[in-house]
């Protein structure tokens, strides 16, 4: 071997592929459907509404026409759609782990040296999770519905989309799986670590609303109730109007703003920290 | 090309790297060589701006990485931790790596290839072999045709085979015009492949010169004699202007003459020489005495400087490089 080192003799010219915005949708889109773990939380949402929609028409198809039902308020589309209650939680999951699961297994590092601005990566992650979410779990919901109100018709029980509020309600379900599984994305940016933000993200939505329960007035209960992220969707996922809860436009911009909120945490974590 | 201007990172109250400046240029092998922990990885990262600098920066290219437009094409990277999602296949890894900048399929075919991954690249990338990981990680440095590669300890875990193979790729890519960066704690990789070094230990920068200057500047060079006639051999070596000193086993250490001179000496005062072998410290002695004192874990117990016990692989492959 020489030791010389003179000038290099050849000047190498790389080929310029530019990253886009465009190409990290794409990336992102590969990398959503190419782990077996996110396919399969994506099914068990799928199944969980789709399977609660048929099984609890069913159980209480009979009920639902008395007129004692009737009088107490019992929502025939609530009942179909009570699946994607379940799958709320299984998206928040979704959501933490297609973001987790990159920081724990070291693909962060592969993503962010691909597109070292890193919030791109982000956006895109964030882009193809709320269409994918919307579009899969918003067939799953549609299923759901018209296969829980012909079951409930066998009563003359069933509602239709075009009976007022209804699809309202059914668009509202599409919106708390979207926003809940963005919720978890940006918790799993911010936490880094799937299991703490699974279980901050279930306590957040499924406790932490229980126990919201026992505050009482003085302190400012019914407010902060109103306000706090897991009860802003009440109304807007069911037909029947729950007065002690914000309205159906007010409770989707709240519930928006929180999760915009635990998104931008999460973008400036994963912005500004080191991976 | 890579430019590092005063780098500092330090993590709490550890300072990792301190005053850390070194130019990886174009065409040639650069070598980063520290002990273990010496800060190596730590820079690696901030070349690529996964670690933010506390001060100080580094440049890819004429700019922070972060700006680059075509991240891909200005830096390939194989860093120490694994990069890879465990479940996803080698072959979706890349996929997904190349559609971020249009880097056609075609192209993820051929790294493949070039790794020699073709069989496994469908299975899920958490079942490879250490070997395999690695070589997962050189397809993805090399996806988007770099002009700047970077490589963190790139043999650990391959096989002989797998060893000589990078060692000719990095070659290679330097031929080929590229600025190569490779990383090893090991002297005898570098002396096997980079031309120039760069050396830190404790995260301060040792040396930044050519493998053969890096080695004259810690040991001046010997020449070893041995001859029949003691008396004559020291009288024309000194007459030559050299200093001669037994050195055991009947040979005699000679320095401030170079063989040929020893040679052509001891031929016109008629001494017949049974041995003429230039000694030089072998990289691995000359790595020993610079970071002796910077060794970040040194076992309790060890003194300060000490005596560099080179295993005989180490000196052999670095007197090699020394011819």
């Amino acid at each position: 071997m020489s030791a010389t080192t003179g000038p290099a003799p050849v000047r190498f010219r790389p080929t310029e592929h530019r990253v886009t915005f465009a190409g990290l949708l794409r990336s992102e889109w590969i990398k959503f459907w190419s782990v077996r773990s996110v396919v399969v939380t994506m099914a068990a949402a799928f199944v969980a509404i789709v399977g609660f929609g048929i099984l609890l028409p069913f159980a209480v198809g009979s009920q639902l026409s008395s007129p004692e039902a009737a009088q107490q308020g019992i929502d025939a589309t609530s009942v179909s759609l009570q699946g994607a209650q379940l799958a709320s939680l299984i998206v928040a999951a979704l959501g933490v782990i297609v973001i987790a699961g990159e920081f724990s297994t070291g693909m962060i590092r592969t993503s962010f040296v691909s597109a070292p601005g890193r919030l791109g990566v982000l956006a895109a992650k964030a882009i193809v999770l709320a269409v994918t979410v919307a579009v899969v779990l918003g067939v799953a919901v549609f299923l759901a519905f018209t296969i829980g109100q012909a079951v409930l018709n066998r009563n003359d029980a069933g509602v239709s989309l075009s009976d007022d509020g209804v699809l309202r309600a059914v668009l509202g379900n599409v919106a708390l799986l979207v926003g809940v599984a963005l919720a978890g994305l940006g918790l799993g940016a911010l936490m880094r670590n799937s299991a703490g933000a699974i279980c901050t993200i279930l306590a957040a939505l499924f406790v932490l609303p229980l126990l919201l329960l026992a505050l009482p007035e003085s302190w400012g209960g019914p407010t902060i109730r109103e306000y706090y992220f897991a009860n802003t969707t009440t109304n807007v996922i069911s037909v029947t109007q729950n007065p002690e809860y914000l309205g159906v436009g007010a409770g989707l911009a709240v519930f928006a703003v929180w999760v915009l909120v635990l998104l931008g945490f999460g973008a400036l974590s994963a912005k500004t920290r080191d991976v | 090309m890579i430019e590092a201007v005063g780098l500092r990172k330090v993590y709490g109250s550890k300072v990792a790297v301190e005053d850390l400046s070194f130019t990886v240029r174009p065409g040639i092998v650069t070598g980063f060589l520290g002990p273990n922990g010496s800060g190596k990885s730590t820079t690696m990262r901030m070349v690529v701006g996964l670690d933010r600098p506390t001060a100080g920066q580094v440049l890819v290219d004429g700019k922070p990485f972060a700006q680059a437009v075509a991240p891909l094409s200005t830096i390939g990277a194989l860093l120490d931790a694994k990069a890879v999602h465990t479940g996803r296949s080698a072959h979706r890894h890349l996929q997904a790596m190349a559609a971020t900048a249009g880097i056609p399929r075609s192209r993820v075919d051929e790294v493949v290839d070039l790794v020699g991954l073709r069989e496994v690249a469908r299975k899920r990338a958490g079942g490879f072999s250490l070997g395999m990981g690695q070589r997962l990680g050189i397809a993805s440095a090399l996806l988007g045709d770099p002009s700047t590669v970077m490589f963190d300890e790139p043999v650990n875990g391959l096989d002989p085979d797998g060893i000589l193979w990078i060692r000719h790729l990095m070659k290679d890519l330097a031929r080929e015009g590229r600025a190569v960066f490779v990383s090893s704690h090991l002297m005898s990789e570098m002396a096997l492949t980079a031309e120039h070094l760069v050396v830190i230990g404790r995260g301060r920068l040792i040396a930044d010169e050519t493998v053969q200057s890096f080695i004259d500047r810690v040991h001046p060079r010997g020449v070893t004699v041995r001859s029949p006639q003691v008396q004559q051999l020291t009288d024309a070596v000194r007459g030559a202007g050299g200093s001669i000193t037994p050195s055991g086993d009947g040979a005699f250490e000679v320095v401030g003459l170079t063989a040929e001179q020893i040679g052509d000496a001891a031929r016109d005062a008629g001494v017949a020489l049974h041995e003429l072998t230039t000694v030089r410290a072998s990289l691995e002695e000359a790595f020993m005495e610079l970071t002796a004192g910077s060794l970040e874990y040194q076992a309790q117990g060890t003194g300060p400087a000490p005596t560099p016990s080179v295993p005989d692989e180490f000196s052999r492959t670095a007197k090699e490089v020394a011819r």
